[in-house]
């Protein structure tokens, strides 16, 4: 089953996403049925949500989350709920926040 | 197409490489770099000796059969071969080279016994008077030494526990590290301890590092990460040492002035490739979280290097500034690695990191309270042992041990401070007197 | 979570309390707690910080140098916070520098405007466009995009300070973390700055040419932390990136130190435990000169051969600057601004000079800016002398 999640884009990371902070969104079925984990929510983020590509660094390093970004998964530390492996349910919240932008 | 270039020093040959924006013929590279060393071994020890009355100067040279230390050995043959074309005279020192063999834990692509034997037979080792030693990496956990748990409570206190262990073995020890990166900080600390035992048994007064100017300025940044700012100063300035109760050691670091693309150009001009061991992980294929520090330093130098000026030999210098923070230490010795303790570490931690005591607050926290507890009776037990006795650590081997599994890590230590006999009685040396 | 509750496993709860679920990683330790224990870490630590090194006094006026962003809202909310817990007696009061950058200080200031209601705090904007009758959006129109952290740095630190005589203050905090701190040891082990080396960690600092002290009650605190406290508090900050990028080679050193963190998250109190204990030897410095390069040169900073000449001075682009060795001399005023100076003229009137040299210019011809910029190199590489 597809999943419908939340998703927001905080501490200036919005500006990649047309200003937009909060974002509903439904992830569709992975073809060979797996259970849809985060990581196919970050593939989903990068192949539909960013409009130019050549922001998709501001995002992404090496294939995962930039270092600098700090990922919440409903409000816990994504290091604790198994970073991208992580199961995605209905009405999870997930926040990606950079801590880079001046203090 | 373009002119040939001609040799900025002798304005005969051809230009083979261009260096410090100079054009040099082979020769006169070879002479820059060699001069290079001369200047930092310039004292009169190792000056050919006359006569019958002199003191042999007793030199260690670690080697790792890296690029850098291969362009020292050669260096230091051919001064040795210099030296023996006077018949009058004596050679001025007396040279030990040291391998800690760690081919038991580290992965290369070539065979250490076929370098070995390529070396011997190009530079005719047989002939010369070197003595070369290879130590196995796990003497470190001889016998002579009492294997503890090595313990950290919340309040960064540390203690040990002896442990009755049939066999055990470095890589064994390793296995504890949380990453590469920790593997690789005790694999230093164990490399570096062997390498100083090593003198300090035989009598070596001298120590020659083949570190170049690159992998020093490495080593700051690298030390100051890994909460080892205070080691700088012991690590980068040439002379000597006070290494432990009156034993004192000479550092020098001939390489000190050259790059490491100034290495690569001699290792490629003089066919050296051949015997150096070649790592069989290369960092540029790894994932940042599988690197080591010092690997991703040296990226870094690599990247910067190219579009701003002298950043590694303003490191460098920066680093030779610096000085021993002695009115920071009071007299304690790391436990683990035995260098001097500065700025007492538990004390500083526990300044700065608070335990909450906002404790089970309703009826089901008070539950998994209890569960909790119940589970892990064990652990709380371990830390209250009576058994455990304190022992003092570093910062830096605080930081490397608390990043390992801490119910895992198992250390060699002495249960007095080692005297020469027990530095002696460690070694079970593999010779190969040449 | 309040709707259907699920116990958590044993491995999952929070490593102080046991008892509640971990939500948080501390980068410190490694350690996993969850939200409840985290405020009372993370605001203890601070305060402990604050109690260890005696950063205040009872009665005392402090300004929070606020620029809308995360650290100084949140450091903000803490003071008044701890304030209050723990009595410290303190007046604070918010002093924000309006540099004039369309776009971006605008915005910002609106935010700190919101804290100032939120808060209840006086608020106190100070602008360059009134000090130096300059805007930055101006300044960089002359002197170009390379130079503008440099100028910045120069008059925010000044405007802070002039902003806090206006109040009667004399002491400014600001929201420096553990990662500024950390990063500026390894900026300074990189680019050489020995003069800065030994102090960089320094959690108290009163400086040359200004009678204002300045500390860091965050220096021990994590970007991470901080950025999170806010998220849980939901405290409204504001987080665009300055218009003028920050200078290049701060970004080289940024990203190494993300890639450290990444491997081992400790590094940045490692960094600065390193930083306490760098004692230079005690050696007269010899007096060199740096030749020009064709590569780029890192800022201004390489070259602090500083020798006891009357009119030396040396800018860095945090603004600090370097003045004789003899330190701030009471009473000194510049001749031009008569602001405190240990300097004939103090070094922002200097760097004004080179902009109204350059403004005529720019009337005459609108694209001067790269030509604005490589003679205010030129000036600045004078200066150093």
């Amino acid at each position: 089953m597809p999943v419908s999640i939340k998703v927001e884009f905080l501490g200036g990371l919005d500006v990649i996403f047309e200003s937009q902070r909060y974002h509903k969104l439904t992830v569709p079925n992975n073809e060979d049925e797996s259970p849809i984990i985060l990581k196919n929510l970050i593939d989903y983020i990068v192949n539909n949500m960013i409009s130019d590509p050549k922001d998709v660094e501001v995002f992404i390093e090496n294939d995962t989350i930039r270092p600098g970004i700090l990922t919440l998964i409903n409000d816990t530390d994504w290091e604790l709920e198994g970073e991208d492996q992580y199961e995605l349910e209905n009405g999870d919240v997930i926040s990606f926040t950079s801590t880079l932008h001046g203090g | 197409m373009s002119d040939v270039q001609i040799c900025s020093r002798c304005k005969a040959q051809e230009s083979v490489t261009v260096s410090r924006k100079e054009a040099f013929c082979k020769p006169c590279f070879i002479r820059f770099v060699s001069g290079k060393q001369r200047k930092q071994m310039s004292s009169d020890k190792f000056k050919l000796k006359f006569g019958d009355n002199f003191e042999v100067e007793r030199v260690l040279f670690p080697i790792s059969f890296g690029s850098s230390s291969i362009v020292l050995l050669d260096i230091l043959i051919s001064l040795i071969n210099e030296q023996l074309t006077n018949p009058r005279a004596k050679l001025g020192f007396d040279l030990n080279i040291l391998f800690i063999d760690d081919t038991k834990i580290e992965r290369y692509e070539n065979e250490l016994s076929t370098l070995i034997s390529n070396l011997k037979s190009h530079y005719r080792t047989e002939d010369l008077p070197i003595k070369f030693t290879i130590l196995d990496i796990n003497s470190f956990v001889s016998n002579k030494k009492l294997l503890n748990k090595i313990l950290i409570n919340p309040e960064y206190e540390s203690f040990r526990l002896n442990e009755k262990t049939e066999k055990y073995e470095v890589k064994e020890l390793l296995n504890a590290c949380a990453n590469r990166a920790s593997k690789h900080d005790l694999l230093q600390l164990i490399t570096k301890s062997l390498i100083l035992d090593f003198a300090r048994a035989n009598n070596l007064s001298t120590i020659l590092w083949g570190h170049n100017m690159t992998t020093l300025a490495e080593e700051v940044i690298s030390l100051t990460v890994k909460g080892r700012g205070s080691e700088i100063y012991a690590r980068l300035t040439d002379g000597e040492v006070d290494l432990d109760e009156g034993y004192k050691v000479e550092n020098i670091h001939p390489l000190r002035d050259i790059s490491k693309n100034e290495i690569i150009t001699f290792i490629e001009l003089q066919d050296l490739s051949k015997f150096t061991l070649l790592p069989a992980i290369r960092p540029i294929n790894l994932m940042n979280k599988q690197k080591t520090i010092n690997e991703v330093v040296s990226g870094y130098y690599e990247v910067v290097d190219h579009e701003y000026d002298n950043i590694v030999s303003t490191v460098v210098k920066t680093g030779t500034k610096l000085a021993e923070p002695v009115k920071k230490f009071h007299g304690n010795h790391c436990s683990i690695c035995s260098s001097k303790i500065y700025n007492e570490p538990k004390d500083w931690l526990r300044d700065i990191t608070y335990t909450s005591n906002k404790g089970p607050q309703n009826e089901i926290e008070l539950e998994l309270f209890n569960d909790w507890k119940e589970l892990n009776q064990n652990l709380l037990k371990e830390l209250d042992n009576p058994n455990n006795k304190p022992i003092d650590m570093c910062y830096g081997c605080i930081v490397t041990i608390s990043s390992s599994n801490k119910a895992a890590l198992k250390w060699p230590i002495l249960e007095e401070r080692k005297s020469k006999d027990d530095i002696l009685a460690e070694f079970i040396i593999d010779d190969e007197e040449d | 979570m309040v709707e259907n509750f699920v116990k958590p496993k044993i491995s999952q709860l929070c490593e102080q309390c046991h008892s509640r679920k971990a939500q948080v990683k501390r980068p410190k330790n490694l350690q996993k707690i969850c939200k409840e224990c985290f405020y009372d870490v993370f605001e203890t630590e601070i305060h402990n910080t604050i109690v260890n090194n005696k950063l205040f006094y009872p009665g005392e006026r402090v300004a929070v140098g606020a620029s809308g962003g995360k650290d100084s809202t949140v450091l903000a909310y803490i003071l008044k916070l701890l304030n209050e817990r723990y009595n410290y007696g303190i007046e604070i009061v918010l002093l924000s520098i309006d540099e004039g950058i369309i776009g971006y200080r605008d915005d910002s200031l609106a935010t700190v405007k919101r804290n100032q209601q939120q808060y209840q705090l006086p608020l106190e904007i100070v602008s360059y466009k009134e000090l130096y009758n300059w805007t930055m959006d101006e300044i960089v129109s002359c002197a170009g995009i390379r130079n503008s952290c440099t100028y910045c740095g120069v008059f925010r630190r000044q405007a802070l300070d002039r902003g806090a005589a206006k109040l009667e203050i004399n002491h400014v905090v600001t929201g420096h973390n553990a990662d500024d701190m950390a990063e500026t040891v390894l900026m300074n082990l990189l680019r050489g700055d020995v003069a800065r080396l030994e102090k960089s960690t320094t959690i108290m600092t009163s400086s040359a040419g200004s009678p204002i002290k300045r500390s860091k009650p965050f220096k021990y605190s994590y970007q991470k932390e901080i950025v999170l406290y806010a998220h849980y508090k939901k405290l409204d900050y504001f987080s665009t990136e300055c218009s003028y990028a920050p200078e290049a080679f701060r970004g080289t050193a940024r990203e190494l130190m993300k890639n450290l963190e990444a491997i081992r998250p400790s590094c940045i109190i490692d960094i600065i435990h390193s930083g306490e204990n760098l004692v230079l030897k005690e050696k007269k410095i010899k007096q060199q000169f740096r030749k020009t390069s064709p590569k780029k040169v890192i800022n201004n900073e390489n070259d602090k051969h500083h020798d006891n000449k009357h009119n030396e001075i040396e800018i860095r682009p945090d603004g600090s600057v370097s003045l004789n060795k003899g330190g701030f001399i009471d009473g000194n005023r510049c001749e031009r601004c008569g602001y405190l100076s240990s300097n004939k003229i103090c070094k922002a009137c200097i760097l004004l000079e080179g902009l109204e040299a350059n403004r005529a210019k720019i009337r005459l011809d609108n694209d001067t800016s790269s030509d604005g910029a490589a003679k205010l190199t030129r000036t600045l590489e004078q200066l150093s002398f």
